[in-house]
């Protein structure tokens, strides 16, 4: 399946709608997509996995990439309806702990 | 994969390359499902799957491709992974921020199949064993 990215507004924040499987070979182009957001000046930005059924650890290792680059810039990365399985992997790695994470996009914090 | 109450083997081979893990993990899905595992079980394979892979690969120890093998006995479905990374015997590491990609396959395994072993003969190419109960393929 290949990995579909959208980039979609709500409120202060740009949301990147991800569908398909994240793992070392499609893992890159969400690390890409999302890198160039912080670089065209996004700081608040939501990953949306709601049409994820499966990450592996290299995904981990982009979104971590993803959220140092966010912090750099003293910005915000929230992961978005997390499934079953990828939360799993959060869970048992230890970074649900580190990520800001949300049911739904509505819950996202607007100032 | 027709069915039958001994033990049964299917297998795979791909080429040493990311795009082909997507393929294992189809695999996994399909052999899981007809020996009966639970789909948490099936979950837990593909991911385990995946990371020995993509393990591998960045190792650089699949040159000549990824077989994975598949056989239901007894209630227990063995997957067997060749060749096996070298990941399961890496030191941990308590910062889930800056973790080897190594180290953090290791956890996942570890913590999903905590009696993953790795079988290294004399001769041949070590492989990683992984074990899970199911019911076994539909009976004729």
């Amino acid at each position: 399946m290949e990995l579909a990215l959208e980039n979609r507004s709500h409120a202060d924040w740009t949301i990147v709608h991800v569908s398909g499987e994240l793992d070392l070979h499609t893992s890159p182009r969400l690390r890409d997509h999302v890198l160039q957001l912080v670089e065209d000046g996004d700081r608040r930005v939501a990953i949306e996995l709601s049409n994820v059924g499966f990450m592996d650890s290299s995904s981990l290792g982009v979104l971590v990439t993803c959220l140092k680059r966010m912090r750099e810039h003293e910005g915000r990365l929230a992961l978005v309806a997390v499934q079953s399985t990828p939360m799993k992997v959060l869970t048992l790695t230890g970074l649900d702990r580190v990520f800001e994470i949300r049911d739904s996009a509505a819950e996202l914090p607007t100032d | 994969m027709a069915g039958s109450t001994s033990a049964e083997v299917s297998r795979i081979r791909v080429p040493a390359a990311a795009e082909h893990i997507a393929t294992v993990r189809a695999f996994i899905g399909a052999v899981g499902r007809h020996f009966g595992c639970t789909e948490e079980i099936v979950d837990d394979l593909r991911l385990a799957a995946t990371e020995t892979c993509a393990q591998a690969l960045e190792e650089g120890t699949a040159p000549g491709g990824i077989e994975i093998r598949a056989s239901w006995a007894a209630g227990t479905l063995t997957l067997e992974i060749e060749p096996a990374a070298r990941f399961l015997s890496s030191p941990g590491s308590t910062d889930p921020l800056d973790p080897s990609s190594g180290e953090r396959r290791r956890a996942l395994v570890t913590a999903l199949f905590p009696e993953a072993d790795v079988d290294a003969p004399d001769e041949g190419t070590p492989s990683l064993r992984l074990t899970a109960s199911c019911e076994g393929p539909p009976q004729p």
